[in-house]
């Protein structure tokens, strides 16, 4: 066990949750790294056939699905206040990227701004997520 | 809900700590459930009901049907 696992241990948490949260965190850096570099490699046309493009999509996809069966099992394995937390700042992210897109694209319509892309809307959800774990950990704390 | 979660658990001289593995929840699930901040799930009412040896009604105070039958 390592200095950080001890750490969580140490304040309370289940190492079951632990080693399950590092494995979602494992497979969700390994997907935002496939969608970096698959993307990147289309910026830059470094795919020269269609069986590389099929490659890169099939590999980006097969790790997103595998990371929602790996985040499904830690949520339902989470000890129950994590759960609600988890589940909390989930609703709460949900809902801060639909009311932030549907304004913005009143605005993106109105005064012509610019498109809002998917990796806004990742950073959104991600940002909003950490908030909404850590305000939750607060409130029972 | 108000619940005598600490009082029982001093009787029985165990710790958050010791609580929590017991019941396989963790120290902040037990701290919480005490602060009356969060309400356990029904299994792990029973959980507390098997390991202090009392009726769930007994650990856990529903305010609100205490409000309704003084209402």
């Amino acid at each position: 066990m390592n200095k950080f696992e001890q750490a969580c241990i140490d304040k309370g948490l289940v190492p079951k949750d632990i080693k399950n949260a590092n494995i979602a965190n494992a497979w969700a850096l390994a997907w935002a790294l496939t969608l970096a570099g698959i993307s990147y490699a289309a910026d830059q046309s470094w795919y020269d056939s269609i069986a590389v493009i099929v490659a890169g999509f099939a590999i980006h996809l097969a790790i997103g699905i595998k990371l929602v069966f790996v985040f499904r099992k830690f949520i339902k394995e989470a000890d129950e206040l994590e759960r609600k937390i988890q589940l909390d700042a989930l609703a709460f992210s949900v809902g801060v990227v639909i009311v932030s897109f549907s304004s913005y694209s009143i605005l993106e319509k109105s005064l012509r701004m610019p498109e809002l892309t998917p990796s806004i809307m990742i950073v959104i959800l991600s940002v909003s997520y950490m908030v909404g774990i850590v305000v939750g950990r607060r409130l029972v704390r | 809900m108000n619940n005598k979660l600490k009082e029982l658990r001093a009787t029985m001289k165990m710790t958050q700590a010791d609580l929590a593995t017991a019941l396989e929840v963790s120290r902040q699930t037990i701290n919480a459930i005490e602060k009356g901040k969060f309400d356990p799930s029904l299994p792990l009412a029973f959980k507390f009901s098997r390991l202090f040896k009392l009726p769930i009604e007994e650990i856990f105070d529903d305010e609100e049907s205490i409000d309704n039958k003084s209402a």
